[in-house]
């Protein structure tokens, strides 16, 4: 539906901040909470301002979580052996990144940067443990959403690598 | 330009505040320092039964007080309804009848000492022992009412120190965690994690732990006074639950309690043997059937290490500083193993 003019002016007039639910309601893994649940989510982020050019954190360090971009941009970069770093992705404004390490022990896969100021939401893996313990249910659905972020990360990555499969060898591949 | 005496004059004042601020910090370390590691280990132990309260919908604080509530009256209808065997009852004599007890005790094994281990017969430590015992039974009764006032002050400072713990710990260390600079942030809130995780279960587990060991020592010395006689059950038994929070030598001076009282008491041998062998009894069922169970969380400290940060801690804190020797040890372990991860990525 196309808005007209006035509509639009209207809906730019009237439109607040975005909540910190409304930003967490939008990320895939907290998709299924509640209101109310989103509340308990609520209280157990942190936030965290970063400068530009600063680092959130480094590629092989112990990772504690994910972070959400409140405001701001992120760089997720990675280093190769002599060679200048690659950008693997440019984040901004609704969008997560370091969801694995919710898993716990696991080492960072890449290094995020801030490149300008930037409002960071994180969600450790502490505070999903004790969200498991003390809310079973909350806990449940995040891991949940989880899982399914992960599944489709990993079918994606499936998917790249049939394709550079097939590109290399065209005659390979049976078809399964 | 400000006149030189001015600027004197407030270092001086600042040198001045900050001798006041360290003076007035180390006296409330020093008064505060039992009571707020007793109010962190009742923290502690409740923890399990606040957050399964917590699940059903009630404030910290409030499933505290709760818990609180039905432990005191527990403990407070135990005292008052046990039976005779379980009270509490006074040491009796005064000082001297207990010193001329004691060396009389002591007389006697030198007479058995000399007639079944005649190499030792030149050593006579009756007199010796019998004045170092009343010396020490004396300093114990010229201290017992600051002793009594101190714990009674305890008993009400400690529960009201482990409520605000218990209500504001959580935010208080999440307001530590912001502090911490963007770079050390993750750092920090793996390591608080793993200290909290390490030190409440291991904390958790050694009280548990003691319970049992205080309860099976109770049942033991029960079942042993049909025998022989077995005064003073629930003391001994409190003593040796409480010291054996102490890895290793906790379990010896518990029982080396009980033996010397009831030594002082002037019991027949009967009693002492029986109070030794129940002592080794419940050592065994502690480190056979009890810690398996409940120590699922171990500090994982070598055991060198275990006996150098506990010689340390008596050292420095004396019975204090033996509680929380292996708490302290086991936090700085987890600090520097983080601290060391975090290095080798930047060196990297």
């Amino acid at each position: 539906m196309k808005r007209d003019g006035i509509w639009s002016s209207i809906f730019r007039l009237s439109r607040q901040p975005e909540s910190l639910a409304d930003i967490l309601r939008n990320i895939p893994l907290f998709a299924d909470l509640t209101p109310k649940e989103l509340k308990v989510l609520e209280e157990a982020v942190h936030r965290r301002t970063y400068q530009p050019g600063e680092t959130v954190f480094v590629e092989t360090e112990p990772g504690a979580g994910m972070y959400v971009i409140q405001s701001g941009h992120v760089d997720i970069i990675r280093h190769h052996k002599s060679e200048t770093p690659l950008l693997l992705a440019e984040l901004e404004h609704g969008e997560f990144f370091g969801e694995m390490a919710l898993l716990g022990d696991t080492s960072r896969s890449a290094t995020a940067i801030a490149r300008e100021r930037s409002e960071l939401i994180g969600f450790f893996h502490p505070d999903l443990l004790e969200i498991i313990k003390l809310h079973p249910q909350i806990g449940a659905k995040i891991a949940l959403g989880l899982s399914r972020t992960l599944a489709e990360r990993l079918r994606y990555t499936n998917d790249q690598l049939r394709e550079i499969w097939d590109i290399r060898e065209p005659h390979a591949t049976t078809g399964n | 330009m400000q006149p030189q005496g001015t600027n004197w004059g407030n270092w001086l004042i600042g040198i001045a505040a900050a001798i006041l601020l360290v003076v007035l910090l180390a006296l409330t370390v020093q008064v505060l320092l039992v009571p707020l590691v007793a109010a962190m280990f009742l923290a502690y132990l409740f923890e399990p039964g606040i957050e399964v309260l917590q699940r059903r919908g009630m404030a910290r604080g409030k499933a505290y007080i709760l818990i609180f509530a039905i432990i005191s009256m527990g403990a407070i209808a135990l005292l008052a309804l046990a039976p005779q065997w379980l009270s509490f009852a006074p040491l009796a004599g005064s000082t001297q009848t207990l010193s001329e007890r004691i060396q009389e005790r002591l007389k006697d094994l030198e007479h058995w000492a000399d007639y079944h281990l005649p190499m030792f017969s030149s050593i006579h430590v009756s007199e010796r022992a019998g004045a170092q015992a009343v010396s020490i039974a004396e300093h114990i009764l010229t201290a017992l009412p600051s002793l009594v006032t101190s714990f009674i002050v305890n008993l009400i400072l400690v529960p009201f120190i482990a409520y605000f713990m218990v209500r504001d710990g959580r935010k208080l260390r999440r307001r530590l965690v912001e502090m911490v600079p963007n770079r050390y942030f993750e750092m920090a809130l793996i390591m608080f994690h793993r200290i909290d995780d390490q030190i409440g279960g291991y904390l958790r587990g050694r009280l548990i732990e003691c319970m049992l060991v205080g309860l099976t020592q109770m049942l033991l010395m029960a079942i042993a006074s049909i025998m022989v006689d077995q005064p003073q059950i629930l003391l001994i038994s409190i003593v040796c639950g409480m010291t054996n929070v102490i890895p290793y030598a906790g379990p010896v001076m518990g029982s080396a309690f009980g033996i010397f009282y009831y030594f002082a008491l002037g019991l027949p041998s009967g009693s002492i043997w029986a109070l030794l062998i129940i002592a080794a009894a419940s050592h065994v069922i502690d480190n056979v059937i009890i810690a398996p169970a409940v120590l699922s969380h171990n500090v994982d400290l070598h055991p060198l290490t275990v006996a150098l940060v506990l010689v340390i801690g008596g050292e420095v804190l004396g019975v204090l500083g033996l509680l929380i020797a292996i708490p302290v040890a086991s936090t700085i372990k987890v600090v520097v193993q983080e601290f060391y991860a975090n290095y080798q990525v930047q060196v990297r």
